[in-house]
C-alpha cells in the first residue's frame, strides 16, 4: 500500500518533468518577476531578524536627539557663513541623514555578497540561469526600501520632537528629489567597484573603509567645509557626497532668503558635478566589478569570504 | 546524437601555497595542476561515475561545467553550449548539488518553500509549471509537514531532500551531483541513490555522479571514470574494474592463543604461492593474518594443512573478498610508476 | 610518525592534566588572540576608524562655544573633552560587544560545542573571552587617545597620577558593564542569533551619559536617567582626571569609583549566572551545536 503511494508519488514527480520537456523557451520568467522574488526573499530573511528593526528605530531616534542636544553647545555662526541658515540642527540633520543613506547605497553590495557567501548561497544562486547583475539588483532593492524608511523616518522624528527649518516649497522639494536620486546613482558606482575588490582580495572591504572615512571627515557632514585646512578641499571635492549634501541644503533647508532649486546656479553647479562623477565611474565600476568576479572564478574563491 | 558533455583539454591550475608563506605566490613554479588537459565525452542518458580520492580534482572539474569556476586551458560544451561563451545557458541546462557545503546551500532562514519558490524563478521556470512542479516534489520527497518551516530548523536528511529539490527544480537534462550523499545516514542514501537512477531510466538524464567510495558508483553508473592528480586514470565499466581487481587475491586466517608472530610470519612466508604476508589485527585472544596469494583455490588447502602441521589453532580460513578500494590502489599507484 | 609510534605515544600515562582555571583561561584567550591578529590588516583599519572618529570633532569643535563647555567643569577644550568621551565609549562597548559577538561566530563555525566537549568550565570560557575583548578594544583606545593627543594635540593633563586614576576608573568601568556582557551572551546561545542588548546599551548611553555634550543640556527627565547609569559616572570622572587634574582622592572620583564598583559586584555574578542556566537551557535543547 505504502508502496503504491510512493510510486504514484514519484509518478507526479516525473510527469511534471515530462510536460514542458524539450519545448522549452528561454526568459518564460521576466528580469521583473525575478526582483520580485529576490525582494520577497531579502524581506523574508530580514524580517527573521526583526529584533534588530526595534534596535534601528531606536537608533535613528537617539542620533537625531544626539544632534539637537550637541546644538546647545555649538554656535550657528559657521554654518550661517556657509549659508546653510542659522540652525545648527537643521544643518546637522541633513548631514547625517543622507551620510547614512548614501554610505547604505555603496555598502549594500559588498554587504549582499558577503552574507551570501558566508550562508554558502552565492554559489547555489550563481549556478542558475540568472546573471550575476540581475542577483545582485534584487538583492539590493530591499537595503535602498529599508534605508529609504529610515531617511524618512528620521526626519519624521525631527518633525515630531524638535522643529528642524525644512521648506515646503514644491520645486525645492522636488529638487531635493532629482539630488538624491543622483547621488545615490554615484554611490552605486562606488558599491559596485568595491564589490569587484573585495571578490579578488578577500580581507576587508578596503575601498568601502577608504570612503567612509574621507567622507566622513571631508564632505561637510558635521561643519562646513570652510573649517577645513586649504589643502584639504580637493580631496572634498572628489566626493559625490559633497556635492549632495550642499545642493540638498541648499533645496532642503527654508533659509532665510527661501528655498534654493535645481536652478540656482550652486545648486545646478552641485547637479553637473555628480553627473560628471557617474558618468565617468558608471563605465569604471562595471570593468572592475567583471574583473573582479572573473578572477574569483579564475582563482575558485566565489564562495570564500 | 550530440554529447550531453564534451570537454576538450579542460585544465585548471592553482597557485599553491608555500610553506611559511601565507599567501599564495604567483608565477608558474608554484602553480598546482588540479585539472590536467582533461578530454571526456559524456552521451546523452549516460550515467557517468568520477572517481577519485579527496583532492584528485573532481570537484574542480565539475565547477567548471557549471561555470562557476573558468578553466584556465580548455574548453567544454555542455548541451552543445559552450561553458565560456554561453555560461547562463550553460547553467540552465545543469543541476548541480554539492553534497560537501551540506545544507549551507539553501536559505536557512527561509521556510523551504520560499527557498524552491525562489530558484524556481532564477532558473526561469514559468510559474504554474514551478508551482506544480513543487508540490509534486514536495509529496514525493514527504517534506509537506515542514516546507513551511524555516529551514535551519530541519534534519540533516530534510535538508538534503530539499535540495534535491532544488537541484531539479528547472527540469535540468543534465545532473551534476558532487558528493551528493556525503553526512546522509546509510537509508537516505539508498533512497537517493534509487532516486537517481529512475531519473536517469525513466527521464533519459545524463548524471555525472563524484564520489570517493568505490562501491556506491559501481551499484549505479553504467561508466567508471577514476581520476587522481587531475588526471583521468581509467574510463571503463563496473565489471571491468571488478575484474581487475581479482589480479590480487587474498586469504584471511584467524589464529587462537597465537604467542610468536614472527615465527608466524617466516613460516607462512616460506610457504608455497605466498607472496606477502601482512599482519592485520590482533582482537585477543584471536589473531587475524591477511596472506597475498598467486591462486586462491590452490593456496587454501596447503595453507591449512601446513598450519596445522605446524601446530597453530586455526579457527578459521576463508577467501577474502576483493575490495574495489584495493582495485582503486592498484590503479592509482599503477599509473603512477 | 609511524603507527606504532602513535600508539606508544597514547600508551604513556597522562602525565599532566591541563585543568587550572588559570590554563584554561589563557589557552582561551590565546586562541582568540591568534585569530584576530590573523586579519592582518585589522589593526590598521582600527588606527584609521579612531583617528578619524576623533579628527571629525577637532574640526566639529571650532564651533563649539567653549564657555558652556567650561561652565560644565570640563576646561575649554571640545576636543578634548570628545576625545575622552567617544575613545572611552567606543572601547567600553566593543569590549562588552565581543563576548557575545564571538560566541555567535564559535557556534556558526560549530567549535563551541566542541569547547563543551572538553574540561573547559564554562565560566573560565566566559573570562577568556572578556579578557581578549579587552586586550584588543585598548589598541582603539589607545591609538584614539594617541592620535587625539598627538595628532590633533588635545590638551589632557597626563601625570602619573592622572594615568593611574585613569586606569583604575577604566577597569571599574569595564568591571561594572562586563555583566551586561555576559548576559547578552546568554541571550545569544537562547535565540540563536546576535543579540541587539549590548547595541541598545551602546546607543543609549552615547546619548545619554553625555559623550559628546555636558550632560547640562538635557532636559531634568533625561538627566535623571543619565544618573542611574554607571557609565555617566565613568565618563565624568576620567574627564576630571584628565582634563582638569583632580586627584583621585576627589570626593566625586571616589564616589564615581564605589558607584561602578556597587554596579560590578551586582552584575558579574548576575551575568555568570544567567550564562550558566542558558547554557542549560541549549543543553538540554540541544542546540548547542546549531546556529
Amino acid at each position: 500500500m505504502v508502496h503504491h503511494r510512493h510510486h504514484e508519488k514519484l509518478e507526479k514527480v516525473l510527469e511534471t518533468f515530462k510536460e514542458d520537456g524539450e519545448k522549452r523557451r528561454y526568459n518564460d520568467v521576466s528580469f521583473r518577476e525575478k526582483t520580485l522574488i529576490l525582494l520577497e526573499k531579502g524581506f523574508k530573511t530580514f524580517w527573521s531578524y526583526k529584533g534588530w528593526i526595534a534596535l534601528d528605530i531606536i537608533g535613528t531616534v537617539v542620533i537625531v536627539a544626539l544632534y539637537y542636544y550637541v546644538s546647545f553647545i555649538v554656535s550657528a555662526s559657521e554654518v550661517e557663513k556657509a549659508g546653510y541658515g542659522a540652525d545648527f540642527f537643521t544643518f546637522a540633520l541633513i548631514g547625517i541623514a543622507f551620510q547614512q543613506y548614501t554610505y547604505s547605497s555603496i555598502q549594500v553590495f559588498s554587504h549582499e555578497i558577503r552574507y551570501e557567501q558566508e550562508n554558502g548561497t552565492l554559489e547555489a544562486v550563481l549556478s542558475t540561469r540568472t546573471e550575476f547583475p540581475t542577483f545582485l539588483i534584487g538583492v539590493a532593492l530591499l537595503s535602498f526600501i529599508y534605508a529609504t524608511y529610515f531617511l524618512i523616518c528620521s526626519f519624521l522624528v525631527a518633525f515630531i520632537f524638535f522643529d528642524p527649518f525644512i521648506t515646503t516649497n514644491i520645486f525645492s522639494l522636488l529638487s531635493v528629489l532629482v539630488l538624491i536620486f543622483l547621488s545615490i546613482l554615484a554611490h552605486i558606482c562606488i558599491g559596485i567597484t568595491s564589490v569587484g575588490i573585495i571578490m579578488k582580495i578577500k580581507e576587508g572591504d578596503p575601498l568601502i573603509w577608504l570612503f567612509g572615512w574621507l567622507t566622513l571627515l571631508l564632505s561637510g557632514i558635521y561643519y562646513p567645509l570652510g573649517l577645513l585646512p586649504l589643502y584639504l578641499i580637493p580631496i572634498a571635492l572628489l566626493l559625490p557626497l559633497t556635492y549632495a549634501l550642499d545642493g540638498i541644503r541648499l533645496c532642503l533647508i527654508d533659509l532665510p532668503s527661501g528655498s534654493e532649486t535645481l536652478l540656482s546656479p550652486q545648486v545646478f553647479n552641485d547637479v553637473l558635478a555628480l553627473l560628471i562623477f557617474i558618468t565617468i565611474m558608471l563605465p569604471l565600476s562595471l570593468k572592475v566589478f567583471r574583473w573582479g568576479f572573473d578572477e574569483a572564478r579564475k582563482e575558485g574563491t566565489l564562495h570564500a569570504y | 546524437m550530440k554529447a550531453a558533455i564534451l570537454t576538450q583539454g579542460l585544465t585548471k591550475r592553482f597557485p599553491q601555497k608555500v610553506k611559511g608563506k601565507k599567501e599564495a605566490t604567483r608565477g608558474k613554479k608554484n602553480m598546482k595542476t588540479v585539472v590536467d588537459r582533461i578530454t571526456i565525452e559524456v552521451p546523452n542518458g549516460q550515467f557517468l561515475g568520477l572517481l577519485g580520492p579527496n583532492g584528485a580534482g573532481k570537484t574542480t572539474l565539475t565547477k567548471m561545467l557549471v561555470t562557476l569556476l573558468l578553466p584556465d586551458e580548455g574548453t567544454a560544451l555542455v548541451n552543445g553550449y559552450d561553458i565560456l561563451k554561453e555560461p547562463a545557458k550553460v547553467r540552465g541546462n545543469i543541476g548541480h548539488l554539492h553534497g560537501e557545503t551540506g545544507g549551507r546551500s539553501l536559505y536557512w532562514r527561509l521556510s523551504g518553500r520560499d527557498n524552491l519558490k525562489l530558484f524556481a524563478t532564477l532558473q526561469e521556470v514559468p510559474k504554474e509549471i514551478a508551482k506544480k512542479r513543487i508540490e509534486a516534489m514536495i509529496s514525493y520527497f514527504e517534506l509537506e509537514k515542514i516546507i513551511d518551516r524555516e529551514v535551519r530548523k530541519y534534519s540533516t536528511g530534510e535538508k538534503v531532500r530539499t535540495m534535491l529539490a532544488r537541484t531539479l527544480i528547472h527540469n535540468p537534462p543534465i545532473l551534476i551531483l558532487d558528493e551528493p550523499t556525503i553526512g546522509l545516514d546509510a537509508a537516505t542514501a539508498v533512497e537517493t541513490r534509487k532516486f537517481f537512477t529512475i531519473l536517469n531510466r525513466e527521464l533519459g538524464k545524463t548524471i555525472v555522479f563524484t564520489s570517493h567510495v568505490m562501491s556506491e558508483v559501481e551499484e549505479l553508473c553504467e561508466r567508471i571514470a577514476i581520476m587522481d592528480k587531475g588526471i583521468i586514470l581509467a574510463d571503463t565499466d563496473p565489471h571491468s574494474l571488478s575484474a581487475l581487481v581479482k589480479e590480487q587475491q587474498k586469504i584471511l586466517i584467524h589464529i587462537l592463543n597465537m604467542v610468536d608472530k614472527k615465527a608466524l610470519i617466516k613460516y607462512l612466508e616460506d610457504i608455497e604461492g605466498v607472496k606477502e604476508v601482512v599482519l592485520a589485527v590482533e582482537r585477543s585472544p584471536i589473531t587475524e593474518v591477511s596472506v597475498v596469494v598467486e591462486d586462491e583455490l590452490k593456496a587454501l588447502p596447503i595453507l591449512a594443512s601446513k598450519l596445522g602441521e605446524a601446530g597453530y589453532k586455526v579457527t578459521s580460513i576463508e577467501v577474502e573478498e576483493p575490495t574495489l578500494e584495493e582495485a582503486f590502489i592498484k590503479l592509482t599507484t599503477k599509473k603512477r610508476e | 610518525m609511524r603507527t606504532d609510534e602513535l600508539l606508544a605515544l597514547f600508551r604513556e600515562k597522562e602525565r599532566t592534566a591541563l585543568h587550572g582555571n588559570i590554563n584554561q583561561i589563557t589557552s582561551v584567550l590565546n586562541a582568540r588572540l591568534k585569530i584576530f591578529l590573523s586579519y592582518k590588516i585589522w589593526m590598521l583599519v582600527e588606527l584609521l576608524n579612531s583617528v578619524v572618529s576623533i579628527a571629525v570633532y577637532y574640526f566639529f569643535g571650532v564651533m563649539v562655544e567653549s564657555e558652556k563647555l567650561e561652565a560644565a567643569g570640563y576646561g575649554t577644550s571640545y576636543l578634548s573633552f570628545a576625545l575622552i568621551g567617544i575613545a572611552s565609549q567606543t572601547f567600553l562597548w566593543t569590549c562588552v560587544a565581543r563576548i557575545a559577538f564571538v560566541l555567535r561566530v564559535e557556534l556558526q563555525e560549530g567549535t563551541f560545542e566542541a569547547l563543551n566537549a572538553t574540561r573547559l568550565k564554562i565560566h573560565n570560557f566566559l573570562f577568556g573571552q572578556s579578557l581578549s575583548g579587552f586586550i584588543l578594544s585598548m589598541w582603539f583606545f589607545t591609538s584614539a587617545m594617541l592620535s587625539g593627543i598627538f595628532v590633533l594635540s588635545a590638551s589632557l593633563t597626563l601625570t602619573p597620577e592622572t594615568i593611574i586614576t585613569s586606569i583604575i576608573i577604566i577597569i571599574l568601568m569595564i568591571l561594572a558593564h562586563i555583566g551586561i556582557g555576559f548576559i547578552a551572551a546568554g541571550g545569544v546561545l537562547i535565540l540563536k542569533r546576535g543579540d541587539p542588548i549590548v547595541a541598545v546599551f551602546a546607543v543609549l548611553t552615547q546619548f545619554l551619559s553625555g559623550v559628546l555634550f555636558p550632560l547640562e543640556v538635557l532636559p531634568p527627565e533625561l538627566e535623571a536617567v543619565a544618573k542611574a547609569l554607571p557609565f555617566t559616572y565613568a565618563l565624568r570622572s576620567l574627564r576630571f582626571a584628565l582634563l582638569t587634574e583632580r586627584p583621585i582622592s576627589d570626593p566625586t572620583i571616589i564616589h564615581d569609583i564605589i558607584f561602578c564598583g556597587i554596579f560590578a559586584i551586582a552584575l558579574i555574578p548576575l551575568g555568570i549566572w544567567f550564562f550558566g542556566k542558558a547554557h542549560n537551557y541549549a543543553k538540554t535543547r540541544g542546540t548547542t551545536g546549531h546556529y
